[in-house]
């Protein structure tokens, strides 16, 4: 068993001071080793969240060993130096807690939400895993099989699976054309040694990110996080991006189609975007909205209300460090043609890059953000995800307070420019999901259900 | 004088009385028509909550025709009153509010979270769904084709196979707990099915109307009390108790599924409900044996130790009428065997051990602490303080909770579980392929032969 020794890193470094905006409710502090704590208080509430955001995912894998991140978000309940394998959660449960973890393509986050007054308790255990976790073959090899598990759990539904292969191929030759499930080949050839290689290139205050948000107070947590944080030692390597992906070239393939063992097939176009941080990403989010938030969306009804071709209509837009992708979707019954879904879809696209949206279709827009916000606002777990996320992608947590200012200063002229730059038909891709089947029984039924459907609808405009 | 006695007898009903739960003031009326009405002042944000329970839910589905409950809550929010389904979805996203409409077992729920600005359209909306419905044919239509795409989508996950044969199958098709929706269930219902449902469900005596946020409690609890003072009286709703028998003890259900590389397992039986007596008890011995997550003894035993699977948890049911009490894991097809005696083994040891003294009281403590992560948001106090009023616990049961996990004791514990969260007489539900299936049946009869 090799035991990472905790560093100490001699008497913690004065804390750099806070920043908080105008209004903002959350502050910020950098401790000497790098660590950078932002907290959000949340007066009144009976819970507190901790959250401990890496900088490192799938995105920092390469060929050989992908897959690490998340086999070690596993093994980071194995123990460390002063508590054992499973001893982090029961701890948090004892006292009425839950903890959790989760690895994405830039992230890997280790999160737990429990009563207010038991705030000291996650500092001391996520502090000590940071930099003196425990890593053996044995532990290694059962939580390998644990991943592998989970790897043929999300193979063994068609919808994943079609997900891994759409990434696949939508970033050929870059990190994100693999998710944080890695590969199984890989998986099985990891090392020990690739696992100390990586815990100690990226599990260090200097590449994390520690989120409070809750009943505390920021001096409180200052002062927690300079005792249990203050002494570890950064990491020598700067977790830094090695690979770029060009927005400029043109997707190399324009049309994804996979025959799966599935019942409800889903067609997307989707189109690659800018990196989180970009200027452009909010006029895009608000597009989102726009087309599929809620009944009154432009998607909704015309694909399912109207048309009545589908029965969900869907947008996205995934959000990464290097570039991400929007993405509008409709599932539908098999007794539809896939191609109607696609050109339906392609319509609403080609109807906003030519005569963009209307103002009250952006006020409306806002109006369900500042609501989000309200609502969202209630739960301290959203609130620290939201700052995390926004501090790990964007580089600047105070995005997430700032998000209703930022769609309110946005014009329609806007969003229409985003969608004339980004979703133009030779940036298209199209991917498809469909049964490896066709039922024609099931074709002739919904033929002529729309047929009723379509009396029903005349009889109601006629009868009114 | 008569017309006194009933003038007084009307104000008694109407009383209005306030109580402390959870740190919060509630104000609680009962209106002539035995509708109760609840109001929480919370003004941490300009928000507000309305919430309506009407007492008929999935169990009342009638014979066949799984899903109608679910069908009425959602169509309730596809136009009512004097607004179409496109009109009601364009006010609700202009206003940043959401709907909701969802069945529980024994009721249903429909409600509305809006900003406090929107307070008054809020109550109309809620009004308008739960008084007016139009019961939108063409609507009808859409929401049949989405209730039958989700269950397309469902059948692409074993989990999914697996979990949807064990309720008729265990209590039979025709019991309340029994029913489960499907493209046959779905298709069979008429527009007629969801009015009668609704219909049927506009019963004051059981319904309840909740309100949480940034409101005066005494002026809304009189606007609720106008809006639905009108609803008919009806007769309380009945909720049984009793425990039925397993119709498919001991026995293996399959479900085949080739090409996949695992099998996925649940097992399960009837349990005790909310309101049986082993109730915490049974709660608490279930957090040891399965339901805690990574400090389990299934987890321990099948993932942390062996890496058979990524999970393994076993649950009882929240709802007072008694549901199932299940186990579930997937997990590697060559490993269905040895994770399938594993199991058995921890469960059996469990039963003759008993949780310790220390697991008892991790337990405890964890459901205390965990209350605070439940009742967080508004939403949360909503859904627990419409169960306990529904099940008659009085909303004071948001304090009592805390209390009854204390008072569970080690003994206690261990005598639930040996009621009732016994391997014996266990259903077997797999989803796997033909042959890993056909594998298991021997390894489940050597089981039960002790072998």
């Amino acid at each position: 068993m090799i035991c990472l020794t905790c560093q100490s890193y001699g008497p913690a470094a004065a804390a750099k001071s806070g920043a908080r905006a105008d209004g903002a409710l959350a502050e910020s502090f950098t401790l000497g080793n790098g660590l950078k704590v932002i907290v959000r208080p949340k007066a009144g509430s009976p819970v507190v969240t901790v959250q401990v955001w890496y900088r490192v995912g799938s995105y920092h894998e390469r060929v050989g060993i992908r897959g690490i991140a998340h086999l070690f978000e596993h093994m980071m309940f194995r123990g460390s130096e002063h508590f054992g394998p499973e001893e982090h959660s029961r701890l948090i449960q004892n006292v009425g807690g839950y903890d959790n973890a989760f690895t994405a393509e830039d992230m890997t986050v280790y999160h737990q939400t429990l009563p207010a007054r038991h705030l000291e308790l996650p500092f001391k255990l996520e502090a000590d895993r940071m930099r003196s976790l425990k890593l053996d073959s044995a532990i290694l090899n059962t939580e390998r099989e644990v991943v592998k598990e989970e790897f043929h759990q999300s193979l063994n539904n068609p919808f994943s699976r079609a997900y891994l292969e759409f990434r696949r191929r939508l970033f050929p030759g870059h990190p994100y054309a693999w998710t944080p499930l890695g590969d199984l080949e890989d998986l099985n050839q990891i090392s020990v040694q690739d696992c100390l290689d990586f815990y100690n290139a990226h599990y260090a205050p200097n590449h994390a990110v520690l989120v409070v948000s809750g009943n505390v107070k920021a001096a409180e947590v200052r002062s927690l996080a300079e005792k249990y944080f203050g002494p570890l030692k950064p990491s020598g390597s700067d977790g830094s991006y090695g690979q770029a992906f060009d927005l400029s070239t043109p997707p190399a393939e324009k049309r994804i189609a996979l025959r799966l063992d599935l019942e409800l097939p889903v067609v997307t176009l989707a189109y690659h975007i800018p990196p989180a941080a970009h200027e452009d990403i909010p006029a895009l989010e608000v597009l989102t909205a726009i087309l599929s938030d809620g009944e009154s969306s432009r998607l909704y009804r015309s694909m399912v209300r109207e048309s009545k071709l589908a029965v969900h209509a869907m947008g996205s837009t995934i959000l990464q460090k290097d570039p991400g992708l929007y993405g509008v979707g409709a599932a539908f019954l098999p007794n539809r043609d896939a191609g109607e879904i696609e050109a339906g879809l392609r319509r609403e696209i080609r109807r906003v890059r030519d005569d963009g949206v209307t103002r009250r279709e952006l006020e409306k827009a806002v109006n369900q953000a500042l609501a989000e916000e309200v609502f969202g606002g209630y739960s301290v777990d959203h609130l620290a995800h939201g700052m995390g996320e926004s501090e790990i992608l964007e580089g600047d947590y105070r995005r997430f307070e700032t998000v209703v200012r930022r769609y309110r200063s946005l014009t329609p002229e806007q969003i229409r420019d985003v969608a004339v730059k980004y979703l133009t038909e030779d940036r298209e891709i199209v991917l498809i999901a469909e049964p490896l089947q066709t039922n024609w029984l099931y074709y002739a039924a919904g033929w002529a259900k729309s047929i009723a459907d379509a009396v029903r609808d005349w009889a109601a405009r006629i009868f009114k | 004088m008569r017309y006194s006695y009933f003038f007084a007898f009307v104000q008694f009903l109407c009383w209005g009385f306030t109580v402390s739960v959870a740190n919060a003031d509630v104000l609680q009326k009962t209106l002539p028509n035995r509708m109760r009405v609840v109001v929480v002042e919370d003004h941490a944000a300009p928000a507000v909550f309305i919430r309506v329970l009407l007492p008929l839910g999935e169990n009342d589905d009638p014979a066949g025709r799984a899903g109608v409950s679910d069908l009425t809550a959602e169509l309730v929010q596809k136009g009512a009153g004097g607004r179409s389904a496109a009109e009601m979805a364009e006010l609700v996203d202009w206003m940043g509010a959401g709907l909701l409409g969802y069945s529980e077992a024994e009721y249903t729920v429909i409600g509305c979270d809006v900003l406090a600005e929107h307070l008054d359209a809020g109550l109309e909306l809620a009004r308008d769904m739960v008084t007016a419905p139009r019961l939108d044919a063409g609507e009808f239509s859409i929401l049949k084709d989405q209730a039958v795409a989700s269950i397309k989508a469902r059948r692409s996950d074993p989990s999914y196979l697996a979990a949807v044969q064990l309720p008729p199958a265990v209590f039979g098709p025709e019991a309340p707990q029994g029913k489960v929706k499907t493209e046959e269930s779905l298709g069979d219902i008429t527009l007629e099915d969801v009015a009668a449902f609704h219909r049927h469900s506009l019963n004051a005596s059981g319904a309840i109307a909740l309100v949480i946020g940034d409101v005066d409690a005494e002026a809304l609890a009189d606007k609720l009390a106008a809006v639905f003072g009108k609803l008919p009286a009806g007769e309380p709703p009945h909720i049984p108790t009793a425990i039925p028998a397993n119709r498919a003890g001991g026995r293996m259900l399959q479900s085949p599924k080739e090409s996949i590389s695992q099998t996925t397992a649940i097992l399960g039986k009837p349990g005790p409900g909310r309101l049986d007596p082993d109730y915490f008890p049974a709660l608490v011995a279930n957090y040891v044996l399965g339901g805690g997550g990574f400090v389990s003894r299934l987890m321990a035993a099948l993932r942390s130790q062996e890496g058979k699977t990524y999970g393994i948890r076993s649950s009882i049911s929240g709802s007072a009428t008694p549901d199932l009490f299940t186990v579930k894991f997937t997990t590697r097809n060559e490993e269905l065997a040895g994770s399938l005696r594993l199991t058995f083994d921890v469960m059996r040891r469990f039963i003759a051990e008993g949780p310790t003294d220390t697991e008892v009281s991790e337990a405890k403590e964890f459901f205390k602490g965990y209350y605070f992560l439940q009742t967080e948001t508004p939403s949360q106090r909503a859904s627990k303080m419409l169960a306990h009023l529904f099940y008659g616990l009085g909303i004071e049961e948001m304090d009592r909770y805390p209390g009854r996990i204390d008072a569970v004791t080690q003994k206690a514990a261990h005598d639930a579980a040996k009621r009732h969260l016994s391997p014996d007489g266990l259903t077997v539900s797999l989803c796997g392929p033909s042959d890993v299936l056909q594998n298991a049946a021997p390894v489940l009869d050597g089981i039960a032969k002790g072998r």
